[in-house]
């Protein structure tokens, strides 16, 4: 548990580093992508229980269930992260064609 | 009654499709039966509304803890009939000029189907999604009309917001882990009656780092001029007049859900110091569009000081400005998508005669700049005034600080007002029918509003204190500054100083822009632990 919690915060720090210090435009959306899942398995990490069945009619012997609530969020935020990550693929095309570049010092600065 | 908050959503919604889909040109005055449909439901529902405080519903079969919950009261009213009535000026302004863009009307209808959805969802994911729906269609409707200019500030916006949303969702992750519910009402209820651990405490600053970003406070209000001054005018007048606002409105939610107070003090030095920002910046620039964004950022910051104190008169000028600034921030923008499609420049150095051109169109103008500036008779001059009374209580440097904030804006917009002298252009523009009704009714809006204020905000629950508005030193004091302003102005075109030169050309990359969301972060975290 401990560990897990670890390395999904080490995730985080990965996406959002190269957030900070990413270049171009690609860089930048893939380590939205990162940081993004990795708060997908924060959110899955948490509603884990040891020894529990999946929340599935039929599957609970023990009694236990883990909470399927994140579960069912979680896809929502499957979807919604793929469109933005779809829709800034598809912007950061129409800037190489406009700017024949996709770092942000050098298309920024240009008119 | 139930299914009421769900038409609200999507009536608007089905209207975009069914635009889309049948594709003929008698289709899009769907719109306007959309409109005046929604208008006849928002009428009965106040009323209901207002009969039991605030109205519950869940959708569909499921208990209160998991299902969908939406929830209505007085501010989320006031604020479903602001977004009607944005809705039916910008579908006049953009009629004649888009009527067979279906694409256009497709995106721009189904914006207000889930801002709606936005104002009225009563759990914290619900609340996600809706924003970051929000965001990829307003993105969408900033680049739409393809240029380079408004790509790069669209893919700006886009990933910042999303790195902004990042925080929320950690924010509500962590709430969910502790309390075990999004349902704001049961999750207010639960909240009272727990301690504060420190995980609870995180997730509230989570959220603020988010909010923040939505509504563009001082660290993190880079993208806003980008994407306001790269879109359509219409899409400007939108996103400056009401998505902003949407910030503004989660900030105000997630406030009464975790009923906090330690972070009030520095939420109002955060508007003080975006306030100020935003009109250095402002004065620096050239670019009308780009005045006018730099400017929302002052005035959002004003409505932060505002609404960072609750239950004082500043929280009631803030609520009260938030409208305001609607109103003539919309009315500002629309004059000036006129004004630079006749002209075809953006410069205000290069604008010459506008008066003589233009004259129903600069009058417009005029009102909405004696509003923004705090002017008599206009709605401007109410809020402000509320402010002025409110800040009575702080100390004397905060007060100065306000003073040299009203001046800045003052000075940009006299600089913006050289526009209208000169001569006139050979071609005078006869502006057409639904550009007419746009920006005449949102003149009157905010002419009328100083006369029927009290009836009006009392109607949506906002009870003001009877305290005269209108004295003479206040009339001196805007004299005073006017003609401050105009020195100003004068000084400042002889000789341009270095600073605002720089400034000018001042831009933080993206990757920077994300290190000072951190910073946000940290400041709030060092700064709950003072106070």
């Amino acid at each position: 548990m401990k560990l897990s919690l670890l390395l999904i915060f080490l995730l985080f720090c990965i996406g959002f580093y190269g957030l900070c210090v990413g270049k171009t435009v690609i860089k930048s959306i893939f380590n939205l992508i990162i940081a993004q899942t990795a708060l997908l398995l924060l959110f899955f990490q948490l509603a884990y229980a040891p020894n529990a069945s999946p929340p599935i009619l039929g599957h609970g012997t023990t009694g236990l269930w883990v909470d399927p609530y994140p579960q069912a969020l979680m896809i929502t935020d499957i979807v919604i992260g793929a469109s933005i990550t779809s829709l800034a693929l598809m912007f950061s095309i129409k800037i190489y064609h406009h700017y024949g570049t996709l770092t942000w010092k050098k298309f920024m600065h240009k008119d | 009654m139930n299914a009421m908050p769900l038409l609200l959503i999507f009536l608007p919604l089905i209207t975009a499709l069914l635009i889309y889909l049948i594709h003929r040109p008698w289709i899009s005055a769907l719109g306007f039966l959309c409109q005046g449909f929604l208008s006849i439901v928002l009428f009965f529902y106040t009323r209901f509304v207002q009969l039991t405080g605030t109205h519950d519903i869940v959708v569909g079969p499921w208990n209160k803890i998991i299902g969908i919950g939406l929830r209505n009261d007085s501010l989320s009213l006031s604020f479903l009939w602001l977004t009607l009535l944005f809705w039916w000026v910008l579908l006049a302004y953009i009629w004649s000029s888009r009527k067979e863009d279906y694409k256009f009307l497709f995106f721009f209808l189904f914006l207000e189907g889930t801002f709606m959805g936005l104002l009225q969802s009563n759990d914290l994911f619900n609340f996600f999604i809706f924003i970051d729906i929000t965001t990829i269609l307003s993105t969408i409707l900033i680049i739409y009309e393809k240029d380079g200019y408004a790509i790069k500030s669209g893919v700006y916006y886009l990933l910042f917001n999303s790195v902004g949303m990042l925080f929320y969702q950690l924010g509500f992750i962590f709430l969910y882990s502790s309390m075990g519910t999004l349902n704001m009402s049961l999750l207010a209820e639960r909240l009272a009656l727990v301690p504060h651990s420190p995980l609870i405490r995180f997730s509230f600053l989570f959220f603020l780092v988010a909010v923040g970003v939505k509504s563009a406070v001082f660290p993190v209000y880079n993208w806003l001029p980008k994407a306001h001054s790269a879109a359509p005018s219409a899409v400007s007048a939108l996103l400056s007049g009401l998505l902003v606002k949407s910030g503004l409105y989660a900030f105000l939610r997630i406030r009464t859900l975790f009923a906090f107070d330690f972070m009030n003090e520095f939420f109002f030095l955060l508007g003080l110091f975006s306030a100020l920002s935003g009109v250095l910046f402002a004065l620096s620039q050239k670019d009308l569009k780009q005045i006018l964004a730099y400017h929302t950022v002052s005035q959002i910051g004003l409505i932060v000081m505002g609404l960072s104190q609750p239950n004082t008169l500043l929280y009631l000028g803030g609520i009260t400005h938030l409208i305001n600034h609607a109103l003539f921030k919309a009315l500002l923008f629309l004059c000036a998508g006129i004004i630079i499609h006749h002209y075809q420049k953006r410069r205000v150095t290069e604008i010459r005669g506008v008066f003589h051109t233009m004259p129903f169109v600069s009058l417009a103008m005029m009102i909405a700049m004696i509003a923004i500036t705090g002017g008599f008779l206009t709605n401007g001059y109410i809020s402000k005034s509320l402010f002025t009374y409110g800040l009575a209580e702080k100390s004397g440097w905060i007060r100065f600080l306000y003073q040299v904030i009203n001046l800045g804006t003052m000075t940009s917009f006299i600089k913006i007002a050289q526009i209208f002298f000169g001569p006139a252009l050979p071609d005078r523009r006869q502006i057409n029918l639904g550009q007419w009704i746009a920006i005449g009714s949102l003149s009157f809006a905010c002419l009328a509003i100083p006369w029927i204020y009290e009836p009006l905000w009392a109607g949506f629950g906002l009870h003001l204190p009877h305290i005269s508005l209108f004295t003479p030193e206040k009339f001196l004091l805007y004299v005073v500054q006017g003609i401050m302003g105009v020195a100003l102005v004068r000084w400042l075109m002889r000789n341009e100083p270095k600073l605002i030169r720089s400034i000018r050309h001042f831009q933080i990359g993206f990757g920077v822009s994300n290190g000072l969301m951190l910073f946000f972060l940290l400041l709030m975290i060092a700064a709950a632990d003072l106070l």
